[in-house]
């Protein structure tokens, strides 16, 4: 069944400019990818990238210089789409003069919740993101964390179905972390879609389904999580523990059925390996680019890191 | 005595021209947009720009409440917090210290009323409009330069929510702030008056008429060069002719008349009467000296302008003396005794009845007895006092302009603050200030003149435009000599052809700040009108006419600027 996309991006060209229309900086180079319903979706890549570029354009705060962008069926400068997403920004962008109370309210207000359903959610929002103690403060008076918690509750006054998180976890404590990962797992088993921009690629790979991995405001890599970090040629066996001197023998013990085969699978990088990877990689052939579907092959040799209770085999393909 | 001439305001035609220019000015708009979307997208632009228009008027149409009062509130916590309100430290500041200075002058006391109504006006619309300024003009920018804007706009706000909810937040501070100002001006004016200059503490509220001039034919008088000006220049009649100044007065009925105490000639004892008091200053020529202890006599003549041979009434009573320079006080009792002079026989005639007509227009005869010196007079010099109202009625009413002013400058600097940084448009809506209020007479009257030699054949624009005006000055050349026909002359005709047609459409876009201008009433004594100009509906209508276009401009210019990039 083909997945409903929520987003979908076609030939997204942003160039910026300065006041007289000359061309400053190409953040973004046709960029064309679908963000599906109920998919929790990681946009990856070094600083500069054109990472928050991309959610800023998805959200209409920048216009695109060429190609479309489709959110929910409308389009991006359309107000309507606003009530059913919400947007941490990559710093919290909030009034510095009102209180956790006050903002949550003061959004919630644009939704057009009623005074109750303010109260209820604002109550709840702040609990969750644990400002109880602070929610009489003024946000100028906030640690970056804080300040960080207060922006996450706000993206969130709306009930939103697709959520844009831009460094979600940018200033968090580990605590703090831990509770977005938490988060963004739970917004993802009540169905929603979550669009996030992270330089944590643990973390990312812990909760999103689906990655792109953009370099130089160009699409380089895009693809589920699992299959990306499969690595080809490598198949990797899980044993109960064996005696010292039958790892020699593995195959052998294998073939003779001596243990209980547990699993089969192939060995995982991580994604931080296949990250670096793809940058350096793009780094050192330029222009090459991600087509549909088609990921291109990514150098380097891959199970570098492996658990200690895993042992690995080469030699027989998949 | 006024330093400008009201001037009745007709409120349909102006809601005319009004209607006439933004719809001119909108098509114009349109048409720029359209041909711009051909230019950059072709068909498809055009398109875009079609929805793009179609898609503003929804957004104004369909303004949510709601939402816009949640952005009025966010401006108030916010001035409120950024002690926007210290202007009121300012303010006890000023009165503290003005009272020293201003009081103790060896001035007469409704002398010193007009000081102290003068200068607590005057401080008020100087410390409002610094406030109006620079919430309006900083507002919207610091919030782009902050991006707390990018959160707002990333929620279902629309953009005219966010401009019409600035609007109205800046809109209700200075309320709030010209309110306070305004009870504190008002009392430390009653408490700062002294006890002898009470009486003047009054809203008079005059009725002035049409003033017109005949000879001794009883012809129409040619006046001088100076007819525009009526209200500043005085025409003179001469004594002992039948040379007349006539007033005509409107709305002209019996609850004009004001209960005055009156002593009987005979028994002495005083009551109070209603009478149709009239008060005139009047100058006088004399072209010899005469008897210089007392006055030019003068003498009044009712009439109704509807047919005055007929009705025409002296009354015997309305004959004195002018002081010159002040006001002289005339009552005029409803009951007059007239001696007809044919039959000599007495009888009494009702001013109302008799000689108003039924519409309420009434005719003031002004003629001057003593032969060979001359009366001067203007249209304001002579006028019909209706009962005073207290005090506080043209006070507040001149404070109800200054917020109207205010209005119309938080309208234009939130405008203007769409589209440029707070510096800039603090200096673009002070730039309009400046031109619409001291250069705005010097402006129409440049851009009536050039209009009037357009259209009409017999005009020409005296010594012509401003090009052609200063090569006169460098070449010292008169402005009633041709300039000698050549290719330069004509050049120089040219510009100033597009020059002046383009400043008579400016004019329209630059407010005139002059209507605002309701205090001289309320210092000066008077009550402040209605429907003159300036008045209150002119007023009031010049804020009103700026601030539909404003929103839409505002609107368009926040919805098509990319927040992000600057
Ligand atoms: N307002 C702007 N004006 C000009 N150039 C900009 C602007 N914003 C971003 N850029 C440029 O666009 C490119 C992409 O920037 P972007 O902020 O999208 O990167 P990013 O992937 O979010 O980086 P980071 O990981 O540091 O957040 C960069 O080269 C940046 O310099
Ligand atoms: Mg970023």
């Amino acid at each position: 069944m083909q997945p409903e996309s929520v987003i979908e991006i076609r030939n997204l060209t942003k160039v910026y400019r300065d006041f007289w229309g000359r061309k400053k900086v190409q953040a973004l180079n046709s960029l064309s990818l679908d963000v599906h319903r109920g998919e929790v979706f990681g946009l990856l890549g070094p600083n500069g990238s054109g990472k928050t570029t991309t959610l800023k354009l998805l959200l209409g705060l920048l216009f695109p210089t060429e190609g479309e962008i489709r959110i929910l069926g409308k389009t991006a400068t359309d107000v309507e789409k606003n009530k059913y997403i919400g947007y941490l920004p990559e710093e919290s962008y909030l009034y510095r003069f009102l209180n956790a109370e006050e903002t949550l309210d003061f959004y919630g207000r644009l939704f057009g919740l009623s005074s109750s359903e303010r109260k209820t959610r604002s109550d709840r929002l702040i609990k969750l993101v644990k400002l109880d103690h602070a929610r009489r403060r003024q946000l100028k008076e906030y640690s970056k964390g804080m300040t960080r918690r207060i922006g996450l509750a706000q993206a969130l006054i709306n009930d939103p179905e697709i959520i844009f998180l831009d460094e979600p976890t940018s200033g968090l404590d580990p605590n703090g972390r831990r509770d977005v990962k938490d988060l963004i797992l739970q917004l993802k088993s009540e169905g929603k879609t979550v669009v996030m921009c992270s330089h944590l690629l643990a973390e990312i790979e812990d909760v999103c389904d689906r990655v792109a991995i953009l370099y130089n405001g160009e699409l380089k890599l895009l693809g589920t999580v699992d299959e990306l970090l499969q690595s080809q040629g490598e198949t990797q066996l899980r044993t109960t523990a064996i005696p010292q001197d039958a790892i020699r023998e593995v195959e052998a013990v294998l073939a003779r059925h001596g243990a209980k085969l547990e699993g089969v699978s192939h060995p995982k990088r991580t994604l931080e390996d296949l990250f670096l990877d793809t940058v350096s990689s793009s780094a050192a052939r330029p222009g090459q680019r991600f087509v549909d579907g088609k990921v291109p092959p990514t150098t380097g040799d891959g199970g570098a890191a492996e658990p200690a209770v895993t042992a690995a085999s080469s030699g027989s393909r998949t | 005595m006024l330093t400008f001439n009201p001037q009745p305001f007709e409120f349909l035609p102006a809601l005319g021209t009004w209607l006439l220019v933004l719809v001119a000015f909108t098509v114009v708009v349109a048409v720029f947009a359209f041909i711009g979307g051909l230019l950059t997208g072709g068909f498809a632009g055009v398109r875009r720009v079609f929805s793009g228009l179609v898609r503003g008027v929804v957004d104004l149409v369909s303004i949510s409440p709601g939402r816009t009062w949640a952005i009025t509130q966010l401006t108030f916590i916010e001035a409120r917090r950024r002690k926007a309100f210290l202007v009121f430290v300012v303010f006890a500041l000023v009165f503290m210290f003005a009272g020293w200075f201003l009081t103790g002058s060896e001035q007469r006391a409704d002398e010193q009323v007009k000081v102290f109504v003068g200068f607590v006006l005057t401080t008020l619309s100087l410390l409002i409009l610094p406030v109006a300024l620079l919430l309006s003009c900083w507002g919207i920018p610091e919030d782009i330069r902050r991006r707390s804007l990018h959160t707002v706009v990333t929620k279902p706000v629309r953009r005219s929510e966010i401009v019409v909810g600035r609007m109205i937040g800046y809109v209700g501070i200075n309320t709030i702030v010209l309110l306070v100002m305004g009870l504190v001006g008002y009392f430390w004016i009653v408490r700062q008056v002294p006890d002898e200059a009470k009486s003047a503490l009054v809203s008079r509220v005059p009725i002035f008429g049409d003033l017109r001039f005949i000879d001794r034919e009883g012809k129409p008088k040619r006046e001088g060069v100076n007819v525009g000006d009526i209200w500043q220049h005085r025409s003179y009649i001469e004594g002992a002719t039948p040379e007349r100044a006539i007033f005509t007065f409107d709305g002209v009925t019996p609850d004009a008349m004001t209960s005055v105490v009156v002593k009987d000639p005979e028994t002495g004892e005083t009551r109070e009467e209603e009478r149709l008091r009239i008060e005139s200053t009047f100058e006088a020529f004399r072209t010899y000296k005469g008897d210089m202890s007392r006055g030019i006599y003068v003498q009044y003549y009712f009439a109704n302008p509807d047919d005055p041979e007929k009705t025409r009434v002296a009354d015997p009573n309305a004959i004195f003396a002018i002081e010159e320079f002040k006001l002289n006080v005339q009552n005029i009792p409803r009951k007059i005794q007239v001696v007809d002079d044919e039959t000599g026989a007495e009888r009494t005639v009702d001013l109302f009845e008799d000689v108003v007509s039924d519409d309420g227009r009434l005719q003031v005869e002004v003629a001057a007895l003593d032969g060979a010196q001359y009366l001067g007079m203007a249209k304001a010099d002579l006028f019909i006092r209706k009962p005073d109202r207290p005090f506080a009625s043209g006070y507040f009413k001149a404070v109800f302009g200054i917020w109207l002013m205010t209005v119309l400058v938080v309208v234009l600097g939130v405008t203007a603050s769409t589209f440029a940084k707070g510096p800039i448009a603090t200096l673009l809506t002070l730039t309009l200030l400046v031109i619409g209020s001291p250069f705005r007479g010097f402006m129409d009257e440049l851009s009536n003149n050039y209009l009037a030699s357009v259209t009409r054949s017999n005009v020409t624009l005296e010594g012509g435009g401003p090009l052609e005006s200063i090569v006169r000055i460098v070449k010292h050349m008169n402005p009633t000599t041709e300039l000698a026909p050549g290719v330069s002359t004509t050049v120089i005709q040219s510009v100033d052809h597009v020059f002046l047609a383009g400043l008579s459409l400016v004019r329209y876009v630059i407010p005139d700040f002059g209507v605002y201008n309701l205090s001289e009433y309320t210092s000066k004594g008077y009550d402040v009108f209605w429907s003159t100009d300036p008045g209150l509906l002119r007023a009031m209508a010049m804020t009103l006419a700026f601030l539909l276009p404003c929103i839409l401009l505002g609107y368009y210019s926040l919805r098509f600027r990319e927040l992000e990039s600057k």
